[in-house]
């Protein structure tokens, strides 16, 4: 076949159109006769309604007549008049209507005067029955001429409704008739048009989609990167074959940009690629990509020098942060600890300055009742000085005893250190007088004893009245001492007195600064707190910073990694100088 | 045999009785200037002047002081004339048999005038030799005296 794929394509098109026009001619054709019949019977329907009318009217007019008739009474003839009217009318619609049909012909004329003489001899029977009585009306009845025309219309009426009927029921069985042939047409004609567009398809199918399945398999591979080694050329003159060559060259073009491409992903950017034509886009791309890329690789290996740098500077200053972040966070914390403790021990130092306060208040009562102590003190104190001075004279006099007391015992005791040198000289000249100073030598040796007795009881004497002077005068130099310090005393006691008045003074101008001590301790304290609560939040974000600078750290830490990794893999690409 | 006793620091010695001519108190003396050490001076005894010699000094080397028992001893010498001995604590006489006296078991070079020693109520008196106690010097010096 030399046809090409659109030719095919408007060929099996064509045999399903005119099946469809075929089918469309036969059915109109058949359509149309069966609506002209079924036009037929309705025609003869009307028809037919028209002339029972008119045979209702003539049979409602003669039973008026016969009720008139037989009764005399005008209320029978109201009916009458309105029938006799109607007659003419229908007569003239029947006539009518009949002009529009062949088939079933009234005489009409005929039936106008059959009507038209039966009319006059019900208004005959009529008029004789109101003029001359029942009897005259009856004998006109009984002449039969109202009969026969009555018998008459009725025949002829009936003959022609037996046309109509037999008319119709043939018109309908023409249309029925049309009818089953319109559906035999329909049902083989739509079979013959659906098997031909079948073979027409499937011949159509064959001949594109074969080599076309071909092709989108190609294309699909190489959708999915896969661009295949064998050929899909083929030798076909139609769309089908110039496609497959055109997708052939494709092939190649991106077998080639492929190559480069794998080239480029290997890392070579030395590799070249040829523009295949000025419309080339995608070579020009490729070529302009290569060396954007080569620009770029270079960038980035210089960008990933510096990165590098500064992600190591950038580390060195995260760690000095953390650090000093947590010695901000240690020494915040630090003095944290210590304004609470400044708070803690203002807190004491305002209990200490309440104690201290009351206890002013008692040193002061206490000094006054040491000021009243101390008045009688002094006083008490001045007697004792009196009594004092009275001791020391009492001493004097004692001492002037004493040395008088020595003088005398000195006096014995040079009588007895002159009765021992008698003595001895008296012992003496007993030995020399030999056996006669016997005597005198024991009378010698006896007052020697003597003297002796009294020098040991004068020493005696003397050592206790040197004892005593000396307590005496000890005595006096302790009295003197004592009223000195009596004086000092009393001199203390006095400047004590003062002092105490000074401190009672003190002590009471003590009770405003203590409140001012208060009132300054309580601000302390707030503002302690104060500081301790925001060197708490200070520490927590110093904390939080730390935390995070932790974290910089971690990703700076990942950014060197990164950049590490982009220098290694910057370095793959080779370059075209 | 009766000793007059005195002391000397804390040591007793005896001085025969019959040598002495009296006891007399302490008196000041005139001293001689120029003398030797053991010279006490010159004392006025019954009119005339009296060479004194101080027997703490001879013992001891120390002046006697003039306290309550110091006492002068006056002895005659071989031609009549008087001399004096200054001695401390001379208070009492004892009579010890010349039998109780003891050479020592040494002698001593430099104190030939110390003599026998005795015991006395458990305690030691050592008797000393007036003649043995003048030395050459003091010899000369009371010759010298002795014939003015």
């Amino acid at each position: 076949m030399k046809f090409r794929i659109r030719e095919k394509i408007l060929i099996g098109y064509a045999i399903g159109i005119a099946c469809s026009i075929a089918i469309g001619i036969f059915t109109y054709t058949a359509n149309v006769a069966s609506v002209r019949a079924l036009k037929g019977v309705h025609l003869a329907t009307d028809i037919g309604k028209v002339a029972y009318q008119l045979r209702l009217q003539m049979r409602v007019a003669e039973s008026a007549q016969r009720g008139f008739l037989l009764t005399g009474q005008d209320i029978y003839l109201e009916p009458f008049d309105r029938a006799i009217a109607d007659v003419g009318p229908l007569i003239d619609s029947l006539e009518a209507l009949q002009r529009r049909q062949t088939r079933a012909i009234l005489d009409t004329s005929r039936v106008r005067s059959l009507t038209d003489r039966k009319i006059e001899e019900f208004k005959a029977t009529i008029a004789a029955q109101r003029e001359k009585g029942f009897d005259a009306a009856r004998e006109m009845i009984l002449a039969d001429t109202g009969r026969s025309l009555m018998e008459d219309f009725r025949i002829t009426m009936e003959r022609f409704q037996k046309a109509l009927d037999d008319s119709a029921s043939e018109l309908l069985e023409a249309s029925s008739r049309e009818v089953a042939r319109t559906q035999a047409i329909i049902l083989y004609g739509t079979i013959a048009t659906a098997l031909a567009m079948l073979c027409a398809a499937i011949l159509l199918a064959r001949n594109i989609s074969v080599p076309l399945r071909l092709l989108t398999l190609a294309a699909e591979r190489i959708s999915i990167g896969d661009i295949g080694s064998e050929s899909v050329r083929s030798e076909r003159s139609d769309e089908v074959g110039s496609l497959s060559r055109a997708f052939d060259v494709m092939r190649q073009y991106l077998r080639r940009m492929a190559d480069s491409s794998r080239a480029v992903a290997a890392g070579d950017l030395s590799v070249e690629v040829e523009v295949a034509s000025s419309e080339d886009k995608f070579g020009r791309s490729q070529s302009e990509m290569i060396r954007r890329l080569s620009e770029l690789v270079e960038q980035v290996q210089r960008s990933g020098v510096q990165v590098n740098s500064s992600a190591i500077e950038i580390a060195a200053t995260t760690r000095q942060q953390q650090t000093t972040a947590t010695e901000v966070a240690s020494t915040s914390a630090e003095i944290s600890t210590t304004a609470k403790e400044v708070s803690t021990t203002s807190t004491d130092l305002l209990r200490t300055a309440d104690e201290v306060n009351s206890v002013a208040e008692q040193a002061a009562s206490l000094a006054t009742n040491g000021k009243t102590g101390l008045v009688r003190m002094e006083a008490i104190m001045h007697q004792i000085m009196q009594a004092a001075g009275a001791i020391t004279a009492k001493l004097g006099v004692m001492s002037e005893k004493a040395s008088n007391i020595t003088s005398v015992v000195t006096t014995i005791s040079k009588v007895a250190d002159q009765t021992n040198l008698l003595s001895l000289n008296a012992a003496i000249e007993a030995e020399k007088a030999g056996d006669y100073g016997k005597g005198f030598s024991v009378v010698a040796s006896e007052i020697r004893r003597l003297s002796d007795q009294t020098a040991a009881s004068t020493a005696d004497i003397e050592k206790i009245v040197k004892e005593m002077v000396s307590a005496v005068s000890a005595g006096v130099m302790g009295m003197d001492k004592f009223s000195e310090e009596l004086r000092r005393g009393a001199t203390e006691i006095s400047e004590v007195g003062r002092q105490l008045d000074h401190v009672v003074e003190r002590v009471q101008s003590l009770a405003p600064s203590v409140d001012t001590l208060n009132e300054g301790m309580r601000s302390q304290n707030l503002g302690a707190q104060q500081i301790s609560e925001a060197l708490s939040q200070l520490g927590e974000a110093a904390r939080q910073t730390a935390d995070s600078i932790r974290e910089s750290s971690r990703v700076v830490e990942q950014l060197n990694e990164a950049s590490r990794g982009l220098q290694a893999g910057v370095s793959q690409f080779k370059l075209r100088n | 045999m009766l000793h007059v006793l005195f002391h000397a620091g804390v040591e007793a010695f005896a001085f025969p009785a019959l040598r002495v001519r009296r006891v007399v108190p302490f008196a000041s003396l005139k001293r001689l200037p120029g003398s030797p050490d053991a010279f006490a001076g010159l004392l006025q005894f019954r009119g005339s002047p009296v060479p004194v010699l101080d027997l703490s000094q001879l013992v001891l080397g120390r002046a006697s002081a003039e306290v309550l028992g110091s006492r002068i001893l006056i002895t005659a010498l071989d031609d009549g004339s008087g001399l004096g001995w200054i001695a401390e604590s001379v208070r009492d006489t004892a009579w010890i048999d010349p039998s109780h006296f003891e050479a020592p078991p040494v002698r001593v070079d430099g104190a030939p005038w110390l003599g026998k020693v005795a015991c006395i109520q458990g305690q030691f008196v050592q008797c000393v030799e007036p003649s043995e106690l003048l030395t050459d010097e003091i010899r000369e010096l009371l010759r010298v005296h002795a014939t003015e």
